[in-house]
């Protein structure tokens, strides 16, 4: 991409709709990692490296479950954030792939943790607005548009803000520490792809490695063994 | 049905906004008592939340009691939360997301676009699906959830995504296996010790820092000693 503006707008933009798809509405999942990754990559003309980034980034937050009041990670900013810095990053002159993808990865996640945080403070703000709302309805006027409105825009701006800070705090981080590890040679963190794979698998036996599932287990085991070996 | 959520009133707000074009379409005398009524704490799985609207509607429309009206909303809170969070997020979302990374490995962009496919038109499905029975069944609806549609589709998906989670992990394996021997290594130990975090139920940051702290000593270990 050509200029640091249109990136911030990109990030923004983005970031502020995958907010609202995470949580407040849509909830079509294009603000996976998976799905939002190669959208950006599309978008940045590198369709390639957008695909590889949402993947790895995909099996970070392949385990979350959103239940409760626990903070649960936001993949949707974090996503955004981490696919736009990696190519924003992958245009440098000097690029270490495996020590700059570390690095993203860890500080996109960081990111998620503190919007899926914001989202909490958010539902916290959201009684004012149920407050309001019944305050008029007792008046007998009801403005419900007008909160429920109120209620999407707060959100997408929560969401637009933090990928935009976040996405500049991790091109900072990043380059910053990037340049502290370049003694170290980037094959030393060719460890990142089968430690990032190895978690996202295991985080699916969480849902799938049940006793009811191990024929299907097995099978696929099968059949993929054959896969390999043809 | 998320937007505005609180934790005094959880969906209450996008439940309001949901059941709008009812005032309409019953033609409700007094619109602000209708939507105060409706104010009340409310809290489902928001791709099966239109079992309760269908529901609901069917009973604004018998001009049930209010009391009533809010006694089955209430008692449809428990089952429409569990069974969808159960479906969704524990079977659908993880199984429909490793086809699309395994089919993004040979097809490229077109795996998210399956996966962004095929959820969608299940979700929707759900949805359609849930508007219509719940109008249908009214004050009934909760024969729907003792149904074999549920077990049948969460024992689907369940069923799917292991037997994708089974193929993935040998072609990973693989893979790895073909690089050299210490890649494999890494994996195998990622994978084992990313098993022991989940079912230690340690939280998922400190395991993901695990995988890759193994990842770390195994290189050193192997490359200075």
């Amino acid at each position: 991409m050509e200029s640091m503006e249109k990136e911030l707008i990109l990030v923004l933009i983005l970031g502020g709709l995958a907010s609202l798809d995470s949580t407040e509405a849509f909830q079509s999942m294009w603000s996976q990692p998976l799905v939002s990754g190669p959208l950006i990559g599309w978008l940045w003309g590198d369709l390639k490296a957008g695909l590889l980034i949402g993947v790895l980034l995909q099996l970070l937050w392949l385990g979350y479950l959103p239940l409760g009041v626990a903070v649960f990670p936001d993949a949707g900013v974090g996503g955004i954030v981490g696919a736009t810095a990696f190519l924003h990053l992958q245009d440098q002159v000097i690029f270490d792939f495996y020590k700059v993808t570390l690095l993203i990865l860890l500080f996109s996640l960081i990111v998620s943790y503190f919007s899926g945080w914001l989202i909490l403070k958010n539902r916290f703000w959201n009684v004012k607005l149920v407050h309001k709302v019944e305050k008029h309805l007792a008046q007998g006027r009801h403005k419900l548009n007008y909160y429920f409105c109120l209620a999407l825009l707060v959100s997408f701006s929560r969401g637009a803000l933090t990928a935009l800070l976040g996405y500049l705090a991790v091109l900072f981080i990043t380059e910053l520490l990037a340049a502290r590890l370049a003694v170290i040679p980037d094959s030393f963190f060719d460890f990142l792809l089968p430690s990032v794979y190895g978690f996202g698998l295991a985080s699916l036996f969480f849902f799938f490695g049940k006793l009811k599932n191990s024929p299907f287990l097995l099978g696929g085991a099968v059949l993929g063994l054959v896969v390999v070996l043809v | 049905m998320q937007t505005g959520f609180c934790y005094e009133r959880l969906q209450a707000l996008g439940w309001c906004w949901v059941i709008a074009p009812l005032v309409k379409r019953f033609q409700i005398p007094n619109p602000a008592e209708f939507y105060q009524k409706n104010l009340q704490p409310f809290n489902a799985n928001p791709y099966i939340s239109t079992y309760a609207v269908g529901a609901v509607a069917r009973l604004e429309e018998e001009k049930k009691e209010p009391e009533e009206i809010q006694r089955v909303k209430n008692s449809l809170r428990g089952p429409l939360g569990s069974l969808g969070d159960n479906l969704i997020w524990k079977n659908v979302r993880p199984a429909l997301l490793v086809l699309g990374i395994i089919a993004s490995g040979w097809i490229s962009f077109w795996g998210p676009i399956l996966f962004l496919v095929s959820f969608n038109a299940f979700q929707l499905y759900l949805r359609g699906r849930g508007l219509r029975k719940g109008f249908q069944l009214g004050e009934q609806i909760f024969v729907e959830f003792s149904g074999s549609f549920w077990r049948k589709v969460t024992y689907f998906f369940g069923a799917l995504g292991a037997l994708l989670l089974g193929f993935w992990l040998i072609q990973k394996g693989a893979e790895y296996v073909s690089w050299n021997s210490e890649i494999a290594f890494i994996f195998l130990a990622a994978l084992i010790l990313g098993l022991v975090g989940f079912y230690k139920r340690i939280s998922a940051f400190d395991t993901f820092l695990l995988c890759l702290g193994s990842g770390v000593v195994i290189k050193f270990l192997l490359t200075f000693i």
